[in-house]
């Protein structure tokens, strides 16, 4: 694992470029770009991150709003391609360059929803140390959006575009709809 | 005749309902040896422990000739012994984690016999002590880290005991060597050789490499590598060649040696037809003296010497069905420090004298176990249909027996072995009712490498198959009315998939930390995913493969019918919490019904001994909820086994309760104090009585709690007496009576004489009428000093409680103008204070509301929304009504950080009957500079009610008080 946790001695030159995105907050499933598709990305932190970079077809920022200690879920029509998450911003100094790139990265699929893992950030106390993991907690991500967005759910395919490989969303859509309906 | 058979029947009819043997409670099965890390001086004239309790930790020194204590140390509850040895007959050098830090100490034995302890100013480590140099040993001393690494690198030194305490390292003799990239040092006395590993991270290999002890270069003599068979060093053969335990080109783990110059693989020096060898030691003249491996879940010691092998048959016959062996012997061989363990004995350390021929008995490991009766497991072998033999270990309740199996698969599966050692979670279960069934299955360690690989990639079939001859084998011999599955990690999966494939002969399953989805193990993480990875996990698992699914519990879930619990941890990392949470969503979806505990926090397994202790509490009453299987009624039961099923109800009620691993749910709490209520458990008579009092998931009623507080405080319980006490000192609900106070209080202190009650006892004899009060006793009761003395962390947290006894004091004494002053002085020392007369500026009062800040990292803070002391009702969590204010003390620099000041805070509530209600009485130090806040929520105010604040400095002077009139039916 290589990640290089840095503290900003100089005023850097931030990726200016980047667009600063924040969740949909609707469960109202919109009109896609054809060449766009939803991702569905879980961040779990034990501490307030100030943003997140991750480049790709568009650079994208997520921000402090987003990245409050515990578990938040980001969810966010983007351009179809691939993506890497680049730098994890911990505080006004502190960042973490997620330099191994192979790692750190994903696709986004048009018109599905892509599930693309749970970013686990975890940081000492002093900020000295930190460790960062994308986990696949694919079953976690269904309960999120069947809850909050079920709308979008309904319309949407959804899609394991994480680490590895992962056949449980396509087994889940094989399962008997109709049973789980009248069980809930 | 017949008179005396009707006795006897009626005598019976009146005994335990457990008859011989009762449950055992969890929280003494489960916890800490009380005695461990024994040893012998050289010349076996004393026998030092490490002993740990609740009050201290601490290293007795004992005489074991006549099995006499002779004195201690006492390392503090702060601190934890890592290691220790003795360095000759009379001194002692230990390794102890104070504050996370590794501190060394070196102990001497007065003529009194007690033990005289320098702390060294060296940093690092005792590599040896040198048996061949009288008083010098062998230390590794620490340097400075690198600036860009944690890393430490280490002088070696051959240094005098004396010159080590004084941190005088002039006339030691330094050993040259390059100290880069070495971990720990080790030492070989034999061939005077100094040993360490070194990690090659390209080759993903550990090099294995020695000096001379006189310095030099490193010569590596052993690659550890995963080479597809096992080969672990033992010790060196003779100056070109090692002994090593290996199974290449042989079925068992083998004694072999292997030269390494030429890295050639020598003769087999011993093997053993059946088992694995374990460990071997040889002597100094290279001779071979004893190897050890596993038999029917015990360690054997075979010896080699005539004399030896003697002793440990006698030894063998003396302890059947355990295992005994020798830990520790004087440097003549004739005193030795023997170990005794097994299914039914938790440990017991006996002293042999070769002089006298005897054998007397020091301790047991655990104290609250000794006069306890266990469940001894029968070895059994299990021919499988294949016509492979396996064995198993059967358990069976000694007392009361619930005619239920409970098959237990092992975790691994592979490389790891049951054994028949004394297994808490065996006994927990026995002792309960239950029978318990462990199988070596193929794929356990212990039986050579064919046996073992046989297991991998055969989750789900042959290690299933080999369980269910087990269990078929076992309920030929016996009647079972139920059967139920309970496993960890594999165990949890095996404990499913069981259910899957014989769902007639399973009632219940109960699976922890277990993995559910194959495919998922293979593709966790980012990290967790790649090449490297999946080739680590089909050494288990099999190879990555589609069929897998066929045997993943998660795309089975449909043919699961048995009911299930699930437990799991949020944090692990082995089997993530994903494998229990899909199987969790798939199931629910379907209906199924599936109890649920998931531990925050909490990886592969607990990390404290209370997860043990809820974990085997939930899951044996899911079992016997599930089964409709009754517990015996209280009455029938003696006190302990009374205790023990309460206790397993009140761990239960606590993790829903308490700030832990477990999540809160308060209605669950409740149900779960009642059940152990019904048992007398005394602490949670109280709780429910406190449920009562703060009309928590009940409706408020103090004659309730009150009544409830007394039954407690029948069943001895201290809470009990403390909080009556405190009623009656405050006249809270009961009329205010100082004699009934007193003798609450004093029954509390006596019970358990904890900061809480001592201050409270402290409170009443302060602020008491003439009658009862006593300045004296109060001053005393509040010392500190005792605390610290056994541990700063204790320490810190009575400081914190003392605030609120000063406070009460302050308010409520009716002290002499030196009482008062004593009181005064007491606070100034506790706290540091500086100055004790203050005054109050800048007061702003009203209702604030917090402003989050618009920085990011920066806090928020409160501001003032409305001046005023009518507060309006809000339902926001965010808004508050008090006051803010800042100190000015005589001569305050707003520069100086040493000013320290106090000032003591009461909030009290008065509501429209006329009733009045302390609520804070709390003593707040600090630098006087910045504001100090008191504010108290809005939301929370259930009732029409006007809340005092009062204000005063150490010097007793009034700063201020002010009324707050609240309406919760006026407002948002």
């Amino acid at each position: 694992m290589r990640i290089l946790l840095a503290t900003l001695l100089l005023v850097s030159l931030c990726s200016c470029q980047s667009t600063k995105v924040t969740t949909i907050a609707k469960n109202e499933d919109k009109l896609l770009d054809p060449n766009s598709g939803f991702l569905l990305l879980g961040i779990e932190t034990n501490r307030n991150m100030k943003f997140i970079e991750i480049s790709g077809p568009t650079d994208i920022q997520l921000t402090a709003k987003d990245l409050k200690e515990g578990t938040n879920y980001l969810l966010i029509d983007l351009s179809a391609g691939n993506y890497a998450v680049e730098r994890v911003q911990l505080g006004n100094y502190r960042y973490i360059s997620l330099e191994d790139e192979e790692n750190w990265k994903f696709s986004v699929v048009p018109g599905q929803i892509n599930y693309v893992g749970h970013l686990e950030l975890n940081t000492s106390q002093n900020a000295f140390y930190s460790s960062a993991e994308l986990v696949n907690r694919s079953s976690e991500a269904l309960q999120f959006l069947e809850k909050e967005f079920s709308a979008i759910l309904t319309n949407r395919k959804l899609k394991y575009g994480g680490p590895g490989e992962d056949a449980f969303f396509d087994f889940i859509s094989t399962l008997s709809k109709d049973k789980y309906d009248e069980k809930n | 005749m017949k008179k005396i058979n009707l006795a006897i029947t009626l005598i019976c009819l009146m005994c335990s309902f457990w008859g011989n043997a009762e449950p055992i409670i969890a929280s003494k099965l489960y916890a800490t040896p009380d005695n461990s890390m024994l040893r012998l001086s050289p010349d076996g004239k004393f026998l030092t422990a490490y002993y740990r309790s609740d009050k201290g930790h601490y290293i007795n020194l004992i005489d074991p000739h006549r099995n006499k204590f002779l004195s201690r140390v006492d390392l503090g509850l702060d601190s934890k012994l890592d290691t220790y040895q003795w360095l000759n007959s009379s001194q002692l050098y230990f390794s102890v984690i104070y504050r996370n830090q590794r501190i060394s100490l070196i102990g001497s034995v007065n003529k009194n016999n007690d033990v005289d302890v320098k702390l060294m100013k060296s940093k690092g480590y005792l590599l040896d002590s040198l048996t061949g140099f009288e008083n010098q040993l062998l230390f590794a001393k620490r340097k400075k880290s690198r600036s860009d690494t944690r890393d430490y690198y280490y002088d070696l030194y051959r240094i005098n005991i004396v010159d080590l305490i004084n941190d005088d390292f002039s006339d030691a003799f330094k050993i040259k060597h390059d100290p880069k990239n070495v971990s720990n040092y080790f030492y070989d006395e034999q061939y005077k050789r100094i040993l360490t590993t070194e990690y090659k991270k390209k080759e993903k290999s550990i090099i294995v490499k020695y000096i001379p002890d006189t310095g030099g270069d490193w010569t590596n003599i052993f690659k550890i590598k995963d080479y597809g068979y096992k080969i672990e060093p033992v010790g060196f053969f003779d100056a070109n060649s090692l002994v090593v335990l290996t199974n290449k080109n042989s079925d068992k783990m083998v004694l072999r040696a292997y030269d390494f110059k030429s890295k050639i693989l020598g003769e087999v020096l011993y093997q053993h037809p059946e088992y694995d060898l374990k460990s071997a030691a040889f002597d100094d003249q290279g001779k071979l003296v004893y190897v050890t491996y596993l038999q029917h879940g015990l360690t054997k010691f075979l010896y080699f010497d005539s004399d030896d092998s003697q002793f440990i048959k006698r030894l063998n016959k003396s302890f059947e069905n355990k295992e005994a062996y020798v830990v520790d012997e004087s440097a003549d061989e004739r005193f030795k420090l023997i170990y005794v363990n097994g299914s039914d004995e938790p440990g017991e350390y006996f002293f042999y004298n070769q002089q006298k021929n005897s054998v007397n008995r020091l301790f047991v490991s655990h104290l609250d176990l000794e006069d306890k009766s266990f469940s001894p497991s029968q070895h059994l072998n299990v021919t499988t249909s294949d016509g492979t033999v396996i064995e198993a270990f059967l358990t069976m309740p000694v007392g009361y027996d619930y005619k239920t199996l409970l098959v237990m698969p092992h975790g691994g599966p592979i490389a790891v072995q049951e054994s028949d050692r004394f297994n808490k979670n065996v006994q927990y279960y026995a002792s309960r009712g239950f029978t318990v069934l462990r199988v070596n299955f193929r794929g356990s360690a212990g039986f050579g490498k064919a046996f073992q690989t046989q297991g991998v990639g055969e989750f789900g079939r042959l290690i299933e198959e080999d369980i269910t001859a087990a269990v078929n084998h076992v309920t030929e011999l016996h009647n079972f009315e139920n059967t139920c599955a309970i496993g960890s990690s594999y165990g949890g999966y095996s404990a499913v998939m069981l259910s899957i494939k014989h769902p007639e002969q399973y009632d219940c399953v109960v699976g922890s930390f277990g993995v559910y989805d194959l495919p998922l193990l293979f593709n966790a993480s980012n990290y967790r995913s790649g090449k490297e990875h999946r080739k680590r996990v089909s050494k288990t698992v099999g190879e990555y493969h589609d069929d897998l699914r066929l045997v993943s519990p998660i795309y089975l879930f449909e043919q699961l019918k048995t009911p299930l619990m699930l437990l799991a941890g949020r944090n692990d990392k082995v089997a993530d919490f994903e494998h229990t949470n899909r199987l969790h969503y798939l199931l629910k979806r379907q209906g199924h019904n599936v109890d649920t505990m998931f531990y925050d926090n909490t990886g592969h397994g607990h990390y404290n001994w209370f997860g043990n202790r809820h974990q085997s509490a939930i899951s044996s009453d899911y079992i016997l909820r599930t089964l409709g299987l009754k517990r015996p009624e209280p009455n029938n039961l003696t006190a302990a086994a009374k205790e023990a099923i309460a206790e397993d109800f009140a761990i239960i009620a606590d993790g829903y309760s308490f700030d832990n691993q477990v999540p809160d749910d308060k209605k669950k709490a409740l149900e779960y104090y009642h059940l152990a209520a019904e048992y007398n458990h005394p602490r949670s008579v109280f709780n429910i009585g406190a449920h009562y009092h703060r009309g928590d998931e009940l409706v408020k009623d103090l004659g309730k709690a009150v009544e409830l507080y007394k039954k407690s405080a029948k069943l001895e319980h201290q809470y009990a007496f403390t909080r009556l006490g405190r009623m009656y000192m405050e006249g809270e609900h009961v009329t205010k009576d100082w004699g009934k106070a007193h003798q609450y209080l004093e029954k509390a202190q006596l019970l358990d004489d904890n900061p809480r009650n001592n201050f409270r006892l402290a409170r009443f004899y302060c602020i008491a009428p003439d009658k009862y009060k006593n300045f004296d006793k109060c001053l005393e009761l509040m010392a500190l000093k005792p605390y610290l003395k056994q541990s700063e962390v204790k320490h810190k947290k009575a400081k914190k409680e003392l605030r609120e006894t000063i406070a009460w004091i302050l308010f409520e004494g009716q002290l002499t103008t030196n009482e008062q002053q004593k009181i005064t002085d007491m606070a100034i020392e506790v706290f540091e204070l500086t100055d004790t007369e203050t005054t109050i500026e800048n007061l702003r009062m009203g209702t604030f509301n917090y402003i989050e800040s618009s920085k990011f990292g920066t806090n928020g803070k409160y501001e003032l929304a409305h001046s005023g002391s009518a507060v309006s009702f809000t339902k926001k969590k965010s808004s508050r009504f008090g006051v803010a204010f800042e100190l000015d003390v005589p001569g305050f620099s707003v520069n100086d950080k040493a000013q320290q000041v106090a000032i003591a805070i009461r909030w009290s509530k008065t509501l429209p009957d006329g009733s009045k209600e302390p609520i804070d009485n709390e003593l707040y130090w600090g630098v006087p500079s910045g504001d100090w806040l008191f504010l108290k929520s809005i939301s929370t105010i259930e009732e029409k009610s006007t809340w005092t604040l009062e204000i005063y400095d150490m010097a007793k002077n009034k700063l201020y008080t002010q009324e707050f009139f609240i309406d919760p039916d006026n407002g948002e």
